[in-house]
């Protein structure tokens, strides 16, 4: 009779995402040997809790830690408003390290990275279960030390650490703390900002690019991160850890840091050397309808080196902007400048203007026949032309209809 | 002109009387009612009225007590009788009475899941004339499977009160994500499990799994839902419905509703050639059945047993009809059109308009439809050839005569060893309780997939066991996975320590979850034009096949596995392939041996190795083979559980002594006699087995190839295919060729009969036979294996059945009107050589307890 073993062996069976073999039996070497810190008592056991206190004013990379809230655009900009009414003491910079990247219950967060303010004390705590049957403590400690807090600050927290540590806290029976928190996800906030001008908006690379820091030799890419858990589980072995417990750290602090630096340039966004991000900023007070802001970021922007179809884009947003805000003489200017380069839209905008404000149905026909020329040229792509087409033989017809009364259309020859 | 006008002309008519085996007609049968039950809700009852229902059907009103007692239960009542009021009414009632209360429903497709949520959402918010709007206006119902877009998702978790899926669903998307279902888990108090006798086999065994995690997860946020099935005729619907939710089930099979008359008759095809045994092919009389049925204006479905008949008899009907009437045409659309697997949901979808509004007249499908698709009343069905089991032929019938009216369904026997067996016993058919259906929740490789699920959805405790799975088998595999590395024990507990989620592994319907999609290669351009699944296609679409898509003939020009597609392009061709595959049947492990009459009989756990070396090339209408092809294709392995006879030395010898040479009465055509010659001349005259030399009399030539097998006799006669024996040796050839074809008989006849007792599909079982079976020490042997890894427990049923099997089989194959074996019994004279006929006979007489042994000794 074949063992069981055998018997699955022989049907094929090959489990495990890569047949690791055992570990070799080590040495056990606790965490408490690797990275200093102390036993957390909780109701339902004993969680290794290891602590560092920063000074606000402390360096990470060009930023510092310091926020002076209330961060009012941002939280306007996330629909939040409690963001905007939360005190700094409030705020809670969360990141887990997790076995996997999967999703779903049997993903574990076996590291808890979360900070808040104290005084004037930046203070990280970082949770860490020696063994998944340490969970219970670990959430318990975690609930404990956000008792103080409203908010919450993650990175990509949305759409992974919060939902993965609810489900934690649901499959043992605990009430999640995180569900009441106000929540600030800067994964969305970077992509507004510099989608453009990054080719990556990780936080790793957001840190090396934004905040000018560079991580130490200790540092582990994340994917590496559940296959040293699992090794630490199987060995008794922490030493991998440590590398673990620097990553953690960092991107903790990289949060407060982030947070700083962002509040810092929407404050004052004017001041901003880039001119892309400046665009970008512009974007989002247009967005939020703060649009005399929106216009002196996006006037800004292109006074710097813009590519070629952002600066086409930035002129179009920002003559809208002008427009919205009534401005009709700058909004005319521009859209002079980019009809000179082709652009349909500002044709359309400029026939608008003559017919609805100034009543020249001829300067408005011109403009309409211009545009249908250049959507009608052989290089023009056939779903933009279709896209355009019947709005300006529309318009033409009606513009003839109202010249016929009072004028000829110069360039119609149809009318001549 | 009508059914009846037909059905007379059919009765009178020679040429279809005469092979018309059986004829029953179930008569109309009238409605019996109960009415409302006082305790229904108000407003359900208000709704009832308002769509002018006047009281229940007598099992609806049964199905309402049980479930109030608060009973498991199991419907089995007929093609439209009203079953899914027997779960609406007890699900709506209590969705009504209790705010927090959730409902699952789980169908086998997608297309159905939406078809109810669409009958549900209109008995619930039908228009604000009718009083059913104040049922409750929210009362949410959403259909969640893999179309739902996932912006909607976490809504539907939230805010739905009835959720429609299907099992796959639940096991990949649900299950392992149970957290964000907790407060749907928490008031889970009824689960709807509709086409329950979908549920077998592999796909049943693995639902049932899922049944035993979907327990485990209400469990734990403290539910223990109410399950309701529903299920077509089976032998056995209580004995399914408690294997797969291990709980006790009470049946419901009152049937109340009104049916309108139905003639069902079994035709058997003419014999047309007695030496061969040949029949008219079951195709062609489909055909010809269904073309009478369109003409008579009876909108028709006819059912093929495989996605390739489809296609032909699409293309047959359409050309027997008068185009102007029914706008045939090789492409899409037209009166008669194709259904089955393998197109895509929106060709499926149109198709079904088409059947419900009118337009289309006749569909042919496979059984894709057999699963409720709601396509309306069919006039008649008319089943090409036994589709397997006797459930599914009535599931099938069933498609005719949903209405009040007079139906018809026709069953043509093809012939296959088991319709030709049940043509020839059609009270077999009739008077038998249908057959049960199998599962095996505990196959070892399901229950392992299935475990790491459930591990990673929730921890495992020490001892804690999974359905039915004792705590002592469950630690035992959990043990296997500790070693594995996948999962970690703690205290009393296991965790799950993998960066992979398990249910991605697992496919509930297939052994080979990937597909390989069917792309189309026209110049620059490509369209995809359906899916095979991986398994399949090293037989359906190999370099080389000729592949039928609506009519269209396509040639594969390449199959890539690792990118999984396989190239197609449209063209013209006079034929049709058979794949041809070479399989070896090695020993794992015996699990138990019986010496029996004249064999040993054992069952135990087998590798099967299969791999398809080539295809025939069968031109269309003649079935004449126009060539082979080789083709490259990696094999495949099995390891699964088999059961295998091998005849005992003494059989083998009383075998011989049987198979006395005579010298062979063939006419081998006007060469022959020089081709002998220059056969001989060119192997010096002497025997190349031996090496003896002629001395005064001639050799013989034997044909490689049995002669009768070419169709021309120059082909036979060739010198490739000739060589020269001595008469000793030639006599030891031919008795070597007899035993092989007296196997290859009997392996053809078992596995065809085999079904009529194991209750499932054919196509579960591999037959192979080896006259040096390794099996068996080299003793000939013939191996029944389940096609499923690790196997669903057909094979150790069939040990036991041994007996039985070989007292059919003998009078399968004794009963048979050919002359040496044919396609009904011991399979069509092939390459093994003559028919084989008389040599499986008389291996069937030397097994079978149940002849005198002087009969053996004929």
């Amino acid at each position: 009779m074949l063992s069981l073993s055998d018997k699955l062996k022989s049907l094929g069976v090959r489990i495990g995402a890569r047949d690791l073999p055992p570990p070799r039996p080590r040495q056990p070497y606790p965490i408490e040997w690797v990275v200093p810190g102390r036993f957390q008592e909780t109701p339902h056991g004993e969680v290794y809790l290891v602590e560092e206190r920063h000074p606000l004013e402390h360096r990470h990379g060009c930023a510092t830690l310091q926020i002076a809230p209330p961060l009012r655009v941002i939280a306007e900009w996330a629909r939040e408003p409690r963001l905007a009414d939360v005190e700094l003491d409030s705020f809670a910079f969360l990141d887990t390290e997790t076995t996997g990247l999967a999703g779903g219950t049997g993903t574990f967060a076996f590291m808890v990275g979360v900070g808040r303010y104290d005084g004037q004390e930046f203070h990280l705590a970082q949770f860490f279960m020696r063994d998944p049957i340490e969970e219970p403590a670990l959430l318990a400690a975690l609930t404990e030390f956000l008792q103080p807090c409203q908010a919450l600050v993650t990175f990509n927290g949305k759409g992974f650490d919060v939902p993965l540590l609810n489900a934690r806290y649901i499959t043992n029976g605990k009430q999640s703390p995180l569900a009441s928190f106000a929540h600030l996800d800067l994964l969305p906030l970077a992509r507004r900002l510099w989608r453009a001008r990054l080719p990556s908006r990780a936080l790793g690379y957001l840190e090396e690019h934004i905040l000018g820091l560079a991580r130490d030799q200790e540092d582990v890419p994340g994917w590496v991160i559940p296959s040293l858990y699992f090794g630490y589980l199987r060995s008794g072995d922490a030493r991998a850890m440590k590398s673990v417990f620097y990553h953690n750290a960092v991107d903790v602090l990289s949060l407060a840091a982030l947070l700083s630096h962002v509040a810092g340039l929407l404050d004052d966004p004017l001041n901003v050397v880039h001119g892309l991000d400046l665009v970008a900023m512009g974007r989002m007070f247009e967005n939020l309808g703060r649009l005399e802001k929106a216009a002196r970021l996006y006037e800004r922007g292109l006074s710097h080196d813009l590519p070629e179809e952002i600066y086409w884009d930035t002129v179009r947003r920002l003559s809208f902007t002008q427009k919205r805000r009534g401005n009709l003489t700058t909004a005319v200017t521009l859209w002079r400048e980019a009809a000179g380069s082709g652009q349909i839209y500002a044709h359309v905008e400029l026939a608008k203007f003559y017919e609805h404000q100034q009543r020249d149905y001829g300067e408005a026909a011109q403009w309409t026949h211009e545009a249908l020329a250049l959507v009608n040229a052989p290089d023009f792509p056939r779903h933009e032309r279709r896209r355009w087409l019947a709005d300006l033989e529309h318009r033409l017809a009606r513009l003839h209809r109202k010249l016929g009364s009072s004028g000829r259309c110069d360039s119609c020859p149809s009318l001549k | 002109m009508s059914l009846s006008a037909l059905l007379t002309t059919w009765r009178t008519d020679p040429s279809i009387a005469s092979n018309i085996a059986a004829w029953r007609t179930f008569p109309a049968r009238p409605a019996r009612f109960a009415p409302f039950p006082d305790d229904l809700h108000p407003a359900l009852v208000d709704a009832l009225r308002a769509r002018g229902i006047r009281a229940l059907y007598t099992h609806q009103a049964t199905a309402w007590q049980r479930a109030q007692a608060g009973q498991h239960i199991v419907v089995v009542t007929g093609t439209a009788s009203g079953k899914t009021l027997c779960y609406n009414l007890p699900v709506l009632d209590c969705l009504l009475r209790h705010p927090q209360a959730r409902a699952l429903y789980l169908f086998p497709t997608k297309a159905l899941a939406q078809d109810q949520k669409d009958a549900l959402s209109q008995l619930i918010t039908a228009n604000s004339q009718s009083p059913i709007s104040n049922i409750h206006p929210d009362i949410r119902i959403a259909t969640y499977d893999g179309d739902t877009p996932v912006e909607a998702r976490s809504r539907i978790r939230i805010t739905a009160r009835l959720v429609i899926s299907n099992p796959d669903m639940l096991h990949i998307g649900v299950l392992p994500h149970h957290t964000k279902w907790a407060d749907f888990f928490g008031h889970l108090q009824f689960v709807v499990i509709d086409e329950m006798h979908a549920y077998r086999g592999v796909f049943g065994s693995h639902v049932a799994n899922v049944l035993r995690r979907l327990k485990r997860i209400a469990r734990f946020y403290g539910a223990s839902p109410q399950f309701i099935l529903t299920s077509a005729t089976i032998a056995n619907p209580v004995e399914l419905a408690e294997r797969l939710i291990e709980e006790p089930v009470v049946l419901v099979d009152d049937d109340g509703a009104a049916r309108g008359a139905r003639h069902f008759l079994i035709y058997n095809p003419p014999v047309v050639n007695r030496d061969l045994g040949l029949r008219r092919s079951a195709l062609l009389e489909s055909v010809r059945l269904a073309g009478d049925l369109l003409q008579h204006g009876v909108q028709t479905i006819v059912f093929a047993q495989a996605r390739r008949t489809v296609e032909l008899i699409l293309t047959y009907l359409r050309r027997s009809l008068p185009s102007p009437a029914f706008g045939g045409g090789a492409g899409g659309g037209g009166k008669i059109r194709a259904y089955r697997s393998g197109y895509l949901p929106h060709q499926r979808r149109e198709i079904e308009r088409g059947l419900r509004e009118g337009q289309v007249r006749a569909v042919v499908a496979t059984n894709a439809l057999e699963l409720g698709i709601d396509i309306g009343g069919m006039g008649a069905a008319v089943l090409t050839g036994y589709p397997g089991t006797i459930a599914g032929t009535w599931q099938q019938a069933g498609r005719a005569g949903r209405q009040n009216e007079a139906s018809l369904a026709a069953l043509v026997a093809s012939a296959n060893p088991l319709d030709q067996f049940l043509a020839r016993h059609p009270d077999y058919f009739f008077g038998r309780s249908p057959e049960q259906a199998l599962i095996n929740p505990d196959n070892l490789l399901i229950l392992l997939g299935h475990l790491r699920c459930a591990a990673f959805e929730l921890p495992f405790r020490a001892g804690e066991s999974l359905g039915r799975v004792e705590g002592a088998q469950v630690a035992e595999i959990l043990q296997f996975l500790r070693e594995a590395g996948v999962l970690y024990q703690s205290g009393d507990k296991y965790f799950w320590m993998a960066d992979h989620y398990p249910a991605q592994d697992i496919s509930l319907r297939s052994a080979s979850p990937e597909m390989v999609v069917l792309q189309v290669r026209d110049g620059e351009e490509w369209t995809a034009i359906g899916q095979v699944d991986q398994a399949s296609a090293f037989w359906m679409v190999h370099p080389g096949a000729v592949y039928l898509h609506e009519g269209r003939v396509y040639l594969v020009e390449e199959l890539e596995l690792e990118q999984h597609i396989a190239w197609l392009r449209a063209a013209e061709v006079d034929y049709y392939t058979q794949p041809r595959s070479e399989t070896t049947v090695q020993l794992l492990e015996k699990l138990d041996e019986v010496e029996v009459q004249g064999a040993t009989k054992a069952h135990g756990e087998v590798a099967v190795t299969t791999q398809v070396i080539g295809f025939r090339k069968v031109k269309w209408f003649t079935q004449e083979q126009l060539g082979l092809g080789e083709v490259s294709l990696p094999p495949t392995e099995l390891v699964t559980t088999g059961y295998w006879l091998a005849l005992t030395e003494g059989t083998v010898a009383r075998l011989r002594e049987q198979g006395v040479w005579t010298s062979d009465p063939n006419d081998y055509g006007p060469n022959w006699l020089a081709q002998r010659d220059r056969a001989r001349a060119r192997d010096g005259h002497r025997c190349q087995a031996c090496g003896m030399l002629e001395d005064g009399r001639s050799h013989h030539v034997h044909h490689r190839i049995p002669f009768r097998t070419f169709a021309s006799y120059r082909q036979a006669n060739q010198l490739s295919n000739l060589v020269t024996l001595c008469p000793r040796c030639h006599q030891r050839v031919e008795l070597a060729v007899r035993m092989r074809s007296g196997l290859a008989g009997l392996s053809f006849a078992l596995g065809h009969l085999a079904p009529l007792f194991l209750m499932c599909d054919p196509g579960d079982l591999g037959v192979h036979s080896d006259p040096r079976s390794p099996l068996a020490d080299g003793q000939p042997a013939v191996v029944i294996y389940d096609q499923v890894p690790a196997g669903i427990g057909f094979s150790e049923r069939l040990f036991e059945l041994h007996d039985e099997l070989m007292a059919r089989a003998y009078e399968l194959v004794a009963a048979c009107e050919c002359a040496d074996g044919c396609p009904s019994c011991v399979g069509p004279a092939g390459e093994g050589g003559a028919g084989g006929k008389r040599e499986t006979l008389a291996i069937l007489e030397a097994l079978s307890c149940f002849l005198s042994p002087t009969n053996s000794n004929r």
